[in-house]
């Protein structure tokens, strides 16, 4: 039965897809899924890259976590061209008189570089020219600023040759740039990190343009859904029906479905024609457009606040910066979406706690409540938002209410920080400490993950025998990964979260590189987690951790009857593990996630190289055994493959195409789930903000645009045609040969 | 302008008509020309004579006609195994329409062995010998219909594994509640 359920599914996923293929995303395909805010971030020095030749191009050092960053933009328009991340962090540069860019490294030699290609000039004898000025800190003795306006003198410091209002939160002037003719570039730059760039010729502005570099590194996010009035109207009138006895509820529906059909024809002017035009060709303006983004969830908002307090809209399809709005909170710790949606709750690291309207969320919102909590060392917004937990600075532990509190409401709570774990239980409105992991001297937790709470499917794998190995679905676990520097070993525990219990631990003795970034996830039944170890051969290491009841097939442990104490759980999972070969140096994870969680699970890729990816969960599954020990059983699971132990990067997941994030250290990727099944939103949020969308099983849920609809509706159409000739024919037929009158 | 009506017409309207006719027996009638009766009426006593006798050998006849229509469906069990072993356990519209068959042929027989024995059921003496051909005839069709129910299972296509009804099976349901960061 599953197999010709399965059959027909893959059927009709082979049909819509042609074939396995067409999972790539194409070249074609840039920037209309997906979108990219290349940040350079805070301007330290601008150059411009040719003195001598009219080189429309600035060369700007900025940093990028704790190295340096050279991106060069082009000085005629402000696109960014190329950027550059440097392995150091240079505290200063000059530019040289032979066109060479000196960047001053803290306590070692200088390092010249050519501003044309960026590339590092070695033999340069004349490594820093003392007679060139600091390009960090432009000579801007012609430049005032005062009363709110900018002025620029001439060289005799006689006349004003340029006048011009200073923007608001105006921080300075970043580059200042004469020629012997007279004019001049300038970059004003504001506090909330816009630069604005003005090339004055003659006492006129011949150029500006202007870059917003606020979004650089920022501090917290959240994703909100557009809300649709049409389906919330079909909602409404659906929910009415639940009052109707059963006939009743039919006569409304036919009666609605009537007053549709009616506002369809009406809306088209009664034109058969337009109707007909409608029906085959569809609507592709833009309203069409907006609302099927709508209906399929596309449309989400990224709000995100920046490091200097502004909070700005983004919409997720195409990174518009909607609105933006200023807190002045320069430590932002956490944006969280609550009352279903329709605000949003802004909580600082010192203890400002804001309420945000946005109910209209496409416009700027307003202010509902501003309170105060204790200063925190970190805030965790839970159950959507009605209750924030703190982690004080002194290592206690509070929980705030942000609507009125429901009673008997009982959560266990559990909070890490690098050299502790610690769990309490809130109950009746008051914090309990229960239990606590203290780690050992010299013992760090690098990497943690909580179990992804989405909805779970099936509660087994189906084997190649039609027998059933249950998954060990307990929902109260966590996982976290130690490393200990003096013996680079690592080791990942999986505990329960309620009582503490260590459900699973795996040590890694094999020269684990500790600084090189170290990765987790916990998924429904499995653990994912990605090291880089120098042996036996330096590699990235992928390793899957899979749980079950029992690894004896159709034997379930679990109760299903009755509702269970997380308390009184005595089942233990039986584990199975194995481990890949990555080639590449992999920074982030992320579980993809899906409405259902019916589509294949799979896990997002931040490489180091700047690329995103993803890896289907099928291919890092624990269950693979070599060719040669697979039974004929084996071979005939779905999606089952021998072991190979190297997982190659495919070509058709590089979901960057051929752009390069740069999301420094400090960056994370989160992937959300759209209204479409297959679909799933994948961001990557850091130095850059980086979208896009993934569909990890091909998109089976909707039509291609290649979809000959109207061959199909003129085929039924003709068959109705014909079927309305053929009939009295059949019927005369029919008739004569009764009669037995032949012709 | 009256005509009288002819008799044909009268004939033809009389309901009766035909009983009226006198038949005269086709024994009755001379030979045609030519015609030797040669030990007609003998073997005609002759018959008479063995009455019983020939109705055993009839009894006989509609057994063995009932055995034959039994084994019927036994000689096609060699030749359906073949063909279901040659088809092969993918999964195909072909051979799970050929597998379907198997096991519909022989319900539709089953149900339809009255008219299948309908030739051979008017003998009240050989009831219980046709009766035991019928059972006989069931059990090769429930052979019959056990090879395609093999082959169905060997394709899959039965639910009797727990995977089958694994949709049905929620996993538990834990009360507490939990956050970890």
């Amino acid at each position: 039965m599953t197999r010709v359920l399965s059959t027909l599914l893959g059927l009709a996923v082979l049909a819509s897809t042609n074939l396995w293929g067409v999972l790539a995303i194409f070249d074609d395909e840039i920037n209309s899924v997906d979108w990219q805010l290349s940040n350079i971030g805070k301007y330290e020095c601008i150059v411009p890259v040719s003195i001598e030749n009219s080189n429309d191009q600035l060369l700007v050092l900025s940093t990028l976590g704790d190295k340096s960053l050279l991106s060069w933009i082009d000085s005629t328009n402000g696109q960014l061209l190329d950027r550059l991340p440097l392995d150091f962090l240079a505290t200063d540069a000059t530019t040289s008189n032979r066109n060479e860019l000196v960047l001053q490294k803290e306590g070692e030699v200088n390092v010249v570089i050519d501003p044309l290609n960026g590339l590092g000039n070695q033999d340069s004898d004349a490594a820093f020219d003392y007679q060139t000025y600091s390009s960090c800190r432009p000579d801007l003795s012609l430049v005032q600023s005062a009363n709110g306006k900018l002025k620029v003198l001439d060289n005799d410091k006689q006349h004003v040759v340029y006048l011009q209002d200073l923007p608001e939160n105006y921080s300075g002037v970043t580059y200042f740039k004469r020629c012997e003719d007279g004019s001049f570039d300038i970059i004003t730059s504001t506090s909330a990190g816009e630069y604005q760039f003005s090339k004055v010729d003659n006492f006129e502005v011949t150029q500006s343009w202007a870059r917003d570099e606020s979004l650089t590194n920022i501090k917290a996010f959240a994703f909100l859904s557009a809300k649709d009035p049409l389906s919330s109207k079909i909602f409404a009138k659906i929910s009415q029906e639940e009052f109707m006895s059963i006939p009743e509820a039919y006569t409304y529906r036919l009666s609605q479905n009537v007053q549709r059909l009616k506002n369809f024809i009406v809306e088209r002017n009664f034109s058969v024609g337009n109707i007909v035009k409608d029906i085959l060709l569809g609507e592709d303006d833009e309203a069409t457009l907006l609302q099927k983004d709508i209906n399929f969830g596309f449309l989400k908002y990224l709000i995100v606040a920046t490091e200097e307090g502004r909070i700005v809209n983004l919409d997720a399809r195409t990174g518009r910066k909607l609105w933006s709005f200023e807190t002045q909170l320069k430590d932002i710790s956490r944006i969280e979406a609550t009352n279903s949606e329709t605000e949003i709750l802004i909580v600082a690291e010192s203890g400002d706690l804001w309420h945000l309207d946005i109910s209209a969320i496409e416009k700027a919102p307003f202010v509902l409540k501003k309170s105060h909590l204790p200063a925190n060392r970190h805030a965790e917004p839970f159950e959507n938002g009605e209750y924030i937990y703190l982690g004080l600075e002194d290592g206690s532990k509070t929980v705030f209410k942000i609507h009125k509190p429901r009673p008997n409401e009982e959560f266990y709570l559990l909070d890490h920080n690098e050299t502790h774990l610690s769990a309490s239980l809130y109950k009746d409105y008051a914090v309990e400490n229960t239990w606590k992991i203290e780690l050992d001297e010299g013992e760090k937790i690098i990497a943690f993950a909580k179990r992804d709470q989405s909805p779970v499917v099936s509660v087994g794998n189906i084997l190649g025998n039609r027998t059933v190995l249950y998954k060990y679905l307990y929902p109260h676990l966590a996982a976290y990964v130690t490393g200990e520097t003096s013996t680079e070993t690592m080791t990942i525990r999986i505990i329960d979260t309620v009582t503490g219990e260590l459900v699973h631990s795996v040590v890694h003795k094999d020269l684990v590189d500790l600084s090189s970034p170290i990765n987790l996830v916990l998924g429904e039944h499995w653990c994912i987690y990605t090291y880089f170890s120098r042996a036996p051969v330096p590699e990235q290491k992928i390793a899957v951790i899979e749980l079950y009841e029992s690894l004896t097939p159709n034997e379930r442990l679990s109760n299903t009857s009755s509702e269970i104490d997380a308390l009184s759980n005595v089942l233990k999972p039986q584990v199975i593990q194995k481990a890949y070969i990555y080639p590449e140096i992999i920074k982030n994870l992320a579980l993809t996630k899906t409405k259902f969680g019916i589509t294949i699970r799979s896990v997002a890729l931040e490489l180091e190289s700047g690329q995103i990816t993803y890896l289907p969960k099928f291919i890092l599954n624990a269950r693979r055994a070599e060719e040669a020990l697979m039974t004929a059983d084996d071979k005939r699971e779905f999606l089952n493959s021998p072991y190979v132990s190297a997982i190659p990067i495919s070509d058709f997941t590089i979901l960057t195409h051929h752009k390069h994030v740069l999301s420094g250290p400090s960056s994370e990727l989160v992937s959300v789930a759209t209204n479409l099944e297959s679909t799933s939103i994948v961001c990557s949020l850091g130095h850059d903000i980086f979208c896009t969308r993934v569909s990890p099983s091909s998109q089976f849920d909707k039509l291609k645009p290649s979809f000959q609809k109207g061959q199909l509706i003129s085929t039924v159409i003709g068959l109705l045609l014909v079927c309305f000739f053929i009939r009295p024919m059949v019927d005369t037929k029919k008739l004569k040969t009764k009669w037995f009158v032949k012709g | 302008m009256t005509e009288s009506i002819p008799q044909w017409a009268t004939n033809l309207c009389d309901p009766d008509y035909a009983k009226k006719i006198q038949v005269k027996s086709s024994n009755s009638l001379a030979s045609p020309p030519g015609f030797k009766a040669v030990g007609t009426s003998a073997k005609m006593t002759k018959n008479k004579e063995s009455k019983p006798v020939q109705k055993q050998d009839l009894s006989a006849l509609v057994v063995q006609k009932a055995w034959q229509i039994a084994m019927q469906p036994a000689k096609t069990i060699p030749m359906n195994m073949i063909v279901s072993y040659m088809s092969g356990t993918s999964l195909q519209i072909i051979s799970i329409m050929t597998a379907v068959m198997f096991v519909s042929n022989p319900i539709k027989s089953i149900v339809n062995i009255r008219r299948t024995f309908k030739s051979v059921s008017m003998n009240p003496e050989v009831k219980s010998q046709v009766l035991m051909a019928m059972v006989m005839y069931v059990v090769f069709q429930v052979a019959l219909m056990a090879i395609g129910v093999h082959k169905l299972n060997s394709m899959g296509l039965i639910p009797n594994t727990k995977s089958d009804w694994l949709f049905l099976e929620q996993p538990t349901a834990y009360k507490e509640k939990s956050f970890a960061f």
